[in-house]
C-alpha cells in the first residue's frame, strides 16, 4: 500500500478535485522523470486554464433543432450577439447622438407655435400679436433650461440627469419623485407620440384612422425591436428622417424669409374653421400664462440629452453638450422661424383641429399642391413618431439607474445581448401600449397628462444645483447658482400653471399616480436593503461554517431501480440515512418491509402506514417530527422520473413535485432530486 | 466519552423515537429513555399516521381544510371499506336507477318509430314491447352468470380480455366509457329538460342548471357511495310506487270495462301514416324500444360494492331490477294500446304523462307520477358516476389508463374517475347544448358493443371450462350474443347520419389511446423493475459537486458549507461579465477564508446559462463521479417579492432538469433565517 503510494506521489486533493484541466502524468524514459501534461478544455467553447476562463459564444449555441430555430429568428429581428467591450463602439456621436435624443425637442417645433396660439386666439385675432412674445419667452425659458442642463452634464457625466441630481442635494425622496415624474413622463412620451404619428398618417390615408390604435401598438412593436437591436442602429435609422424634418423647415423658412424681405409677402391661407374674429373672451393675464403653459410643450424632451450623457462617444461631456447646444439652436430657430412667418403672413388656427398652423404656413409660402408642402407634412409627420424612440432612449436608461440603486427590479439593469436594456425596453413598449390602448389611441386625451412630469424633474433638478452651487462655492459658483436659480423659478412657475390650467382635463391622474410611484419605489428599496442585510457577510464570518454531514430522509414509493438510485446517491452524501415508505393498508406495508429485508442494504427503514391513504401529509409530519428530535438540517433525497416527452408527465403521479413544492418554504431543509431518466434505461437495454 | 453524559445523544441515522441517556445513581447505571411522537402510533414494526397528520397548519390550510370536511365529510379509514357497501335496497336505487328510469321512455321511443306507418302499425307495439323485455330477460341471465363467473366487478371489460383477449375487451371498456359519460350528460339534460317542461323560465338557463347538477352528483358520489345511495334511495322507490300504483289502477280499469277516452296529443301523427310498414321500420322500433336496456350493465360491473355476500346480493338485485324494468314497461306498453294514447309528434308532452292524464286527469297523482319521472331521470346520470370510476380503476390497475385513476381518496372514492367524469361530461353537455334530442344517437351503441361482446365472452369461457351445463349456459349466451349484435347493427345503421357516427369515430381513437398509455407503463415498468432485490447494491463514491456562486453572500456561504459537508471533492464557479468583475470576485474570494476552489468564467456576452451548461459539460467529460449541482436559491417571504429576485436558480435548475446523470441540490436560504442568528445572539 505504501509502496504504491510512494509511486504515485499525486498532489491528493488533486484527484478529488472537479477540474476543467486533467493532469496526465507519464513517466520519462529515465527512472525518476516524469511528465505532467496539463489537458486543457477542448472543443467545449471555453478557453482559459488556472481557474479563469473565457466562454466564446460557441457556448451560446443551442444544441435543439427548436432552440436552434428560436436563436435563428432573434438573430434575424435583433441581431448578432455584442460582447461587453463593444460597448464603446456602440456609443453616438454628436451626429447621431442629435436624432436619438433630440428629435423630441425638435419634434415639438412642430406644434408648439399652434398650441400657443390656440390659446390666445379665444381673445380674437387681435391677441394673436402676442404669440411672438410668448414664443420669445419660451425661448428664454429653453436657453435658461439649456444653460442649466449643460452644468448637469459637466456635474453629472454618468448621466441619471434630473433624478441624479436631485438625489444627490434635495435627498432619496426628492429624487424619487423627480424619477417617477421621469418615468411616467417618458411612457406618456411614447403613448403621444405614437398616437400622434398615427394620426398625421390618417389625414393622409383616413381609413386607417378605425385601426388606429392596431397601428399605434404595431409602431410601438416596431420602436421596441429597433431599439432591442441596440442603441447605434437605431441611431441610423432614425437619422434621415430627422435631419429630412429639420432640411425640410429651414429651407421653408428661408423661402419664407426671402419672399418677405423682397416684399413678396404670400397671402395667408384660411383655416376650414376659423375662431371668432372677435374673440369670446377678454384678454388676460391669465389667458396669456396658459397660452404661455401650452407653448412651452415645446420644452419636453430637452432633458433626454442631459440623461443620456453615457452613450456618446468620448469625450462624453463635450459631445454631449455640443448635441444639446446644437438641440436648442435647432429648435429656437425653427420654432421662432415658424412664429415669425406665421404673424407675419396672419396665419390663425383651426378650430376644429383639422389643419395645422404648419400645413398653413407652408401653404400659403409654397402654395397648396407642390411636392414641397407633401415633403413637410410627410417629414412632420415622421418626426412626430420619432419622438417615441426619446421614450426608449431614457426609460431603460434612468430605469437601469434606479435598479442600480435598488429602487427598481434588478432586471432592469441587465444588459441583454445586444447590450441593450431588455427588460426596461419590453417594460416601456408593455406599459405604453396598455395606455395607448386604454386612451383609444386619442393625443387629446393624453396631451394633458404629459409636460407636468418634465417640468416638476426640471425644477427639482435646478433647485438641486442651486444647492449643489450653494455647498461647493467653487469658481463662478455665483453666476452659476443665478442661471440654476432662475431656470427653477422659471420652470417651478411653468409647472403650477401647467397643473393648474389642465388638472380637471387629465393633469389629476398624474398627480394621483406620482405618490404611488414613489411609495412603490420607495418599497422596493426597503425589501432589497433587508435582503442584503440578511445575506451579506460580516466580519465575524469569514469562516466556512464547519457542517457534520446531513441527516437524510430518503422517501420511497416503491423499491425499483429509481429508488435504488436516490438510496445510492443518498448513501454516498452521508451515513445518516433513513428510508421512509408510506402505505395504504397494513398488508402492503407488510409486503414493503418483507421486500426491503432482501434488499442488500444495511440502510434503517420506517414504514408509515397511512389508513387515510393521504401521503404527502403524513409525510411531511414524519419530517417534522424527525427534525424535532434531531437538531441538524434535515435532507431529503426524492427520487424523480424524468420521461421522455411532457405529455407523459401526465401518467406519472407528481408525487415528488408535490412534495418539492411543500418542503421548499420548510426552513433548513434541503432537497435533493435524484431524477431517473427514462432514455438511459431504453439506452442500456438496447446496448 | 464522558462529555457526554446526561446529554442527548443524538442517534447516528434519524429516527422518530428521542433517546434520553441519564446516568443512574450508581456510577455506570444507564437509563435509556424513549420518548414517542404523538402524531405517529408505533404498530409491531411499523408505524400508523393518525389523523392528526392530516390536519393542516396555517389559518389558511385550516379554513380550506374545514370546508373540505363539510363538503365531502371526514376522511374514512380502508377499514371502514366494507361499511361503505350497498345492500339490496340501496343497490337498486343506486346501480338499477339508470335501468328503470328507461321504462320512462322506452315505449315512446319505439311507439314514435311505429307512428310513421299510421294508427295500424300500433299492433306490433306489443310484439316489438315483448322482444325487448325477452332480450332484456337473456341479458339479465347472461349477466347473472358473469357476476357468477368473475365477483371482482369489472363487468364486460373483464369478461371479453379475459375470454376474447385485450383488444376486444379494451373495445368494451372504450364503448362502457364513452356511454358512462353520455349516461350522465344525457340524463342530466333529459332530467333539466323534465324540469323545465313544468317551469319554463329555467329553459335558458339549461346548460347552467345541468353543469350545477353534475356538480352536485359529483360532490355526492365524492362524498362516497353509501351517502350518495340513501340521497338516491328515495327518488327512486317513489317513482316505482307511483308508476306501480299507476298501472294497477289502469289495469282494476280496464278489467271492469272502465276503458278512459285517451288524451289528446298536442300534435298527433296523421292516423294513415307517412311511410309504408316495413319490416326494417319494425326493426328500428325494435331498436329504438331496445334503449330500455341501457344500465343494465351496471349491476354486472359494480359487484365489489355490494355488502357481503357480494354474488348473492347483487343477483338479487339484477332480478329484482329486471323484474321492475320488464313490468313498469310492459304495463305502459298494455295501457298505451288498450286506452289508444298515440305519441305527440313535436315532442312536447311524453307518452308517459298522456297515459297518466287519461287514467287520473290532472291532480296530484298525475304531478307525484311527473315530478318523480324527472327526478329519477335526472338521478339516472348517477350511474354514470357509480361506473366510470370504478372501471376507470380496474382499468388503471391494469395500467390502461394514468394510475392516478386508481387512487381512493379520503373518503374511499375514486376521487380522480368523479372529478374526470364530471369534466367531460360537462364538456360534453356545454358542446351539445345541453339538447336531449341531440345526444340520444351517440348512446347505446356502447352498451350493445359492450354486451355482445361480453356475452360472446362468456360462451368461450363455457367452452374452455366446460363445466356441469356449459352447453346450456353457452346456448342462452349465443342467443344473447346474437340478439344484441343485431340490436347493435340495427342501432348503427338506423341512428348513423344522426350521430352515432362520432361514437364509431371515437371508440379507436380512445383504444389506440389506453393501447398507448399502456405501453408507456410497460415500457416504465421494465427499465425501472428490479429482477433480483439482491444484486450488489450501487456503489457510493462521494459526488463531484458545482457550486455556481453569483455573490459571496450568506445563501452562497450557506450552499457553499452544505456541498462541503456531503462531498470533499467541490468546485465553485462564478459567471461574470468582464475582466475587472473577474479580478474583483477573485479578490473577494482569496480574502474570504472558505478555502474551496474557484473557477471564474468571463462571459462577454453576458449570459448565464448557456456557459454554465458547457462548463458542468467539460467537468463532467474529464469525471466519472455523477455531477451534482448546489445551487444557493433565495426564498422570500411572499410571492410577489420574487419579482424582485432574478431567477437565475429556477432557470439553471429547468435547464439540468434533462441533462443525464446530473443531481441538482437546492439549497433554499429563508429570508426569516437571516434574523434568526442575530436575535439569538
Amino acid at each position: 500500500m505504501t509502496g504504491e503510494e510512494s509511486r504515485e506521489p499525486e498532489i491528493p486533493s488533486a484527484p478529488e478535485m472537479p477540474s476543467l484541466e486533467k493532469r496526465v502524468k507519464t513517466a520519462g524514459r529515465r527512472v525518476g522523470d516524469r511528465y505532467v501534461r496539463i489537458v486543457r478544455p477542448v472543443g467545449t467553447g471555453i478557453r482559459g486554464h488556472g481557474g479563469r476562463y473565457v466562454a466564446t459564444e460557441e457556448t451560446m449555441e443551442s444544441t435543439g433543432r427548436l432552440g436552434r430555430a428560436w436563436q435563428g429568428t432573434l438573430r434575424a429581428l435583433i441581431g448578432r450577439r455584442l460582447q461587453t467591450e463593444a460597448e464603446a463602439e456602440e456609443r453616438v456621436g454628436v451626429e447621431t447622438g442629435l436624432p436619438i435624443l433630440a428629435s423630441d425637442n425638435v419634434s415639438s417645433s412642430a406644434y408648439a407655435t399652434e398650441e400657443a396660439m390656440r390659446i390666445l386666439a379665444v381673445a380674437g385675432v387681435a391677441a394673436l400679436a402676442l404669440t411672438m412674445p410668448i414664443a420669445i419667452a419660451v425661448t428664454c425659458v429653453l436657453a435658461i433650461v439649456v444653460l442649466s442642463e449643460s452644468r448637469v452634464i459637466r456635474a453629472y457625466p454618468n448621466g441619471g440627469g434630473s433624478y441624479l441630481v436631485a438625489r444627490e442635494n434635495h435627498g432619496i425622496i426628492a429624487g424619487l419623485v423627480a424619477a417617477s415624474a421621469l418615468l411616467i413622463d417618458y411612457v406618456l412620451t411614447v403613448a403621444v407620440s405614437a398616437a400622434a404619428g398615427v394620426a398625421a398618417i390618417s389625414s393622409f390615408l383616413p381609413e386607417l384612422h378605425e385601426h388606429r390604435v392596431l397601428v399605434g401598438l404595431a409602431f410601438i412593436a416596431v420602436l421596441a425591436l429597433a431599439n432591442l437591436r441596440g442603441v447605434r442602429e437605431a441611431g441610423l435609422l432614425f437619422a434621415a428622417p430627422t435631419y429630412a424634418y429639420v432640411v425640410a423647415m429651414l429651407g421653408l423658412l428661408g423661402f419664407g424669409f426671402f419672399r418677405i424681405a423682397t416684399g413678396d409677402i404670400p397671402a395667408a391661407v384660411t383655416p376650414p374653421d376659423p375662431f371668432d374674429r372677435t374673440g369670446t373672451t377678454a384678454l388676460s393675464v391669465l389667458l396669456v400664462l396658459r397660452a404661455f403653459a401650452s407653448g412651452s410643450v415645446g420644452l419636453t424632451g430637452s432633458e433626454a440629452v442631459a440623461n443620456g450623457v453615457p452613450s456618446f462617444k468620448r469625450p462624453e461631456t463635450r459631445n454631449a453638450v455640443i448635441t444639446l447646444l446644437l438641440m436648442g439652436t435647432i429648435f429656437a430657430t425653427i420654432f421662432l422661424g415658424l412664429t415669425y412667418l406665421a404673424t407675419r403672413i396672419g396665419i390663425a388656427p383651426d378650430r376644429s383641429e383639422l389643419e395645422t398652423v404648419n400645413s398653413m404656413i407652408t401653404r400659403s409660402v409654397v402654395g397648396d399642391a407642390s411636392p414641397y408642402y407633401y415633403f413637410v407634412q410627410i417629414t412632420t409627420a415622421l418626426i412626430l413618431m420619432l419622438a417615441a424612440n426619446t421614450g426608449f432612449t431614457g426609460f431603460p436608461r434612468l430605469a437601469s439607474v434606479l435598479a442600480n440603486d435598488r429602487f427598481m427590479p434588478r432586471h432592469f439593469a441587465d444588459v441583454g445581448s445586444r447590450l441593450a436594456f431588455n427588460t426596461g425596453i419590453l417594460a416601456l413598449a408593455v406599459v405604453a401600449g396598455g395606455i395607448l390602448a386604454a386612451f383609444g389611441g386619442s393625443v387629446n386625451a393624453l396631451v394633458p397628462l404629459y409636460t407636468i412630469g418634465v417640468f416638476l424633474a426640471f425644477t427639482l433638478s435646478q433647485s438641486g444645483l442651486v444647492r449643489r452651487w450653494w455647498r461647493l462655492r467653487n469658481s463662478g459658483w455665483r453666476l452659476s447658482m443665478v442661471i440654476n436659480s432662475l431656470g427653477a423659478v422659471v420652470t417651478g412657475t411653468v409647472l403650477v400653471v401647467v397643473a393648474v390650467t389642465k388638472f380637471q382635463l387629465g393633469a389629476w391622474m398624474v398627480l394621483l399616480l406620482l405618490p404611488l410611484l414613489v411609495s412603490l419605489l420607495y418599497f422596493i428599496n426597503r425589501h432589497y436593503a433587508t435582503v442584503q442585510d440578511a445575506l451579506v457577510l460580516t466580519g465575524s464570518e469569514q469562516q466556512l461554517p464547519r457542517l457534520g454531514a446531513p441527516v437524510v430522509i430518503v422517501p420511497i414509493a416503491r423499491l425499483d431501480r429509481a429508488a435504488l438510485q436516490a438510496l445510492a446517491f443518498a448513501r454516498s452524501v452521508s451515513p445518516h440515512v433513513k428510508a421512509v415508505h408510506v402505505s395504504g393498508s397494513r398488508a402492503s406495508a407488510e409486503e414493503f418491509r418483507r421486500r426491503w429485508q432482501r434488499l442488500n442494504t444495511e440502510i434503517d427503514l420506517d414504514v408509515v402506514e397511512s389508513p387515510y391513504r393521504s401521503l404527502m401529509a403524513p409525510l411531511l409530519k414524519y419530517i417534522d417530527a424527525i427534525d424535532k428530535s434531531d437538531d441538524r438540517p434535515i435532507t431529503v433525497v426524492l427520487s424523480e422520473f424524468v420521461p421522455r416527452h411532457w405529455w407523459e408527465w401526465l401518467l406519472h403521479s407528481q408525487t415528488a413535485m408535490r412534495l418539492k413544492a411543500s418542503l421548499l418554504f420548510r426552513p433548513n431543509t434541503i432537497v435533493i432530486d435524484v431524477p431517473y431518466h427514462f432514455q438511459d434505461t431504453a439506452d442500456l437495454t438496447s446496448r | 466519552v464522558t462529555d457526554n453524559e446526561g446529554k442527548d445523544e443524538p442517534p447516528e441515522t434519524p429516527s422518530l423515537e428521542d433517546r434520553t441517556t441519564k446516568s443512574g445513581r450508581l456510577p455506570g447505571n444507564r437509563y435509556v429513555r424513549i420518548h414517542h411522537q404523538t402524531e405517529f402510533r408505533r404498530r409491531g414494526r411499523h408505524y400508523v399516521a393518525s389523523q392528526s397528520t392530516l390536519r393542516p397548519e396555517g389559518a389558511f390550510g385550516r379554513a380550506f381544510e374545514a370546508i373540505r370536511r363539510v363538503l365531502f365529510g371526514p376522511p374514512l379509514g380502508i377499514e371502514a371499506e366494507a361499511t361503505e357497501r350497498l345492500s339490496v335496497v340501496t343497490g337498486l336505487a343506486i346501480l338499477g336507477s339508470d335501468n328503470i328510469s328507461s321504462s320512462a321512455y322506452a315505449t315512446e321511443e319505439a311507439m314514435r318509430v311505429l307512428a310513421l306507418a299510421g294508427i295500424g302499425a300500433f299492433v306490433f307495439l306489443t310484439p316489438v314491447s315483448l322482444a325487448v323485455v325477452g332480450v332484456l330477460a337473456i341479458v339479465v341471465l347472461s349477466q347473472s352468470q358473469v357476476i357468477a363467473a368473475y365477483p371482482n366487478g369489472g363487468g364486460s371489460y373483464v369478461v371479453a380480455s379475459d375470454n376474447l383477449g385485450t383488444l376486444p375487451g379494451l373495445v368494451a371498456a372504450s364503448a362502457l366509457l364513452v356511454d358512462y359519460v353520455l349516461t350522465v350528460a344525457t340524463s342530466t339534460a333529459a332530467g333539466v329538460a323534465a324540469i323545465s317542461s313544468f317551469a319554463p323560465v329555467f329553459y335558458d338557463q339549461r346548460v347552467l342548471i345541468g353543469l350545477a347538477f353534475i356538480a352536485i352528483l359529483m360532490l355526492g358520489n365524492l362524498r362516497g357511495i353509501r351517502e350518495a345511495g340513501i340521497v338516491f334511495a328515495g327518488p327512486t322507490y317513489v317513482y316505482v310506487a307511483s308508476i306501480a300504483a299507476l298501472i294497477v289502477y289502469g289495469i282494476y280499469r280496464v278489467a271492469t270495462g272502465d276503458i278512459p277516452p285517451p288524451a289528446q296529443p298536442p300534435q298527433p301523427f296523421p292516423a294513415e301514416g307517412l311511410e309504408p310498414l316495413a319490416i326494417l321500420l319494425v326493426l328500428r322500433a325494435f331498436a329504438s324500444g331496445a334503449v330500455g336496456l341501457t344500465g343494465s350493465e351496471a349491476i354486472a360491473n359494480g359487484v365489489p360494492s355490494m355488502e357481503r355476500d357480494e354474488r348473492r346480493n347483487a343477483t338479487i338485485t339484477l332480478v329484482i331490477m329486471g323484474a321492475l324494468f320488464g313490468s313498469i314497461f310492459l304495463g305502459l306498453t298494455f295501457l298505451a294500446q288498450t286506452i289508444g294514447v298515440t305519441p305527440d309528434r313535436s315532442e312536447q308532452e311524453t307518452l308517459n304523462s298522456l297515459i297518466t292524464r287519461s287514467l287520473v286527469g290532472v291532480g296530484p297523482m298525475y304531478y307525484l307520477v311527473q315530478l318523480s319521472t324527472a327526478i329519477i331521470l335526472a338521478l339516472a346520470a348517477n350511474t354514470g358516476f357509480t361506473g366510470f370510476p370504478r372501471l376507470a380503476s380496474v382499468l388503471a390497475n391494469d395500467r390502461f389508463m394514468p394510475r392516478q385513476f386508481a387512487y381512493r381518496g379520503e373518503r374511499l372514492a375514486f376521487s380522480f374517475g368523479i372529478v374526470a367524469l364530471a369534466l367531460v361530461s360537462a364538456v360534453v353537455l356545454v358542446a351539445f347544448k345541453g339538447s336531449v334530442t341531440n345526444l340520444i344517437p351517440l348512446y347505446t351503441i356502447g352498451v350493445f358493443l359492450a354486451f355482445t361482446l361480453g356475452q360472446t365472452g362468456l360462451i368461450r369461457r363455457w367452452r374452455r371450462l366446460r363445466s356441469a351445463g356449459w352447453q346450456w349456459r353457452a346456448a342462452i349466451n349465443a342467443v344473447g350474443a346474437t340478439v344484441t349484435a343485431v340490436v347493435l347493427v340495427v342501432v348503427i345503421v338506423a341512428k348513423f347520419a344522426e350521430g352515432a357516427w362520432i361514437t364509431l369515430v371515437l371508440l379507436p381513437v380512445l383504444v389506440v389511446l389506453l393501447l398507448a398509455i399502456h405501453r408507456h407503463y410497460m415500457a416504465v415498468q421494465d427499465a425501472l423493475v428490479l429482477e433480483r432485490l439482491d444484486e450488489p447494491f450501487p456503489a457510493t463514491r462521494p459526488p463531484v459537486v458545482i457550486v455556481p456562486v453569483g455573490r459571496l453572500d450568506r445563501a452562497a456561504v450557506q450552499a457553499i458549507a452544505f456541498a462541503r459537508s456531503i462531498s470533499p471533492a467541490v468546485r465553485a464557479v462564478h459567471i461574470t461579465t468582464s475582466d475587472e468583475g473577474a479580478e474583483e470576485f477573485r479578490e473577494r474570494w482569496e480574502h474570504w477564508s472558505g478555502k474551496v476552489p474557484l473557477d471564474v468564467i468571463v462571459s462577454p456576452y453576458r449570459a448565464l446559462v448557456p456557459p454554465l451548461l458547457r462548463y458542468i459539460d467539460s467537468v463532467d467529460k474529464r469525471d466519472d463521479r455523477p455531477i451534482t449541482v448546489v445551487l444557493a436559491s433565495f426564498v422570500p417571504h411572499t410571492w410577489w417579492e420574487w419579482l424582485l429576485h432574478s431567477q437565475n436558480s429556477i432557470r439553471l435548475k429547468a435547464a439540468l432538469l434533462f441533462r443525464p446523470n446530473t443531481i441538482v441540490i437546492d439549497v433554499p436560504y429563508h429570508f426569516e433565517d437571516g434574523h434568526g442568528p442575530d436575535q439569538a445572539a
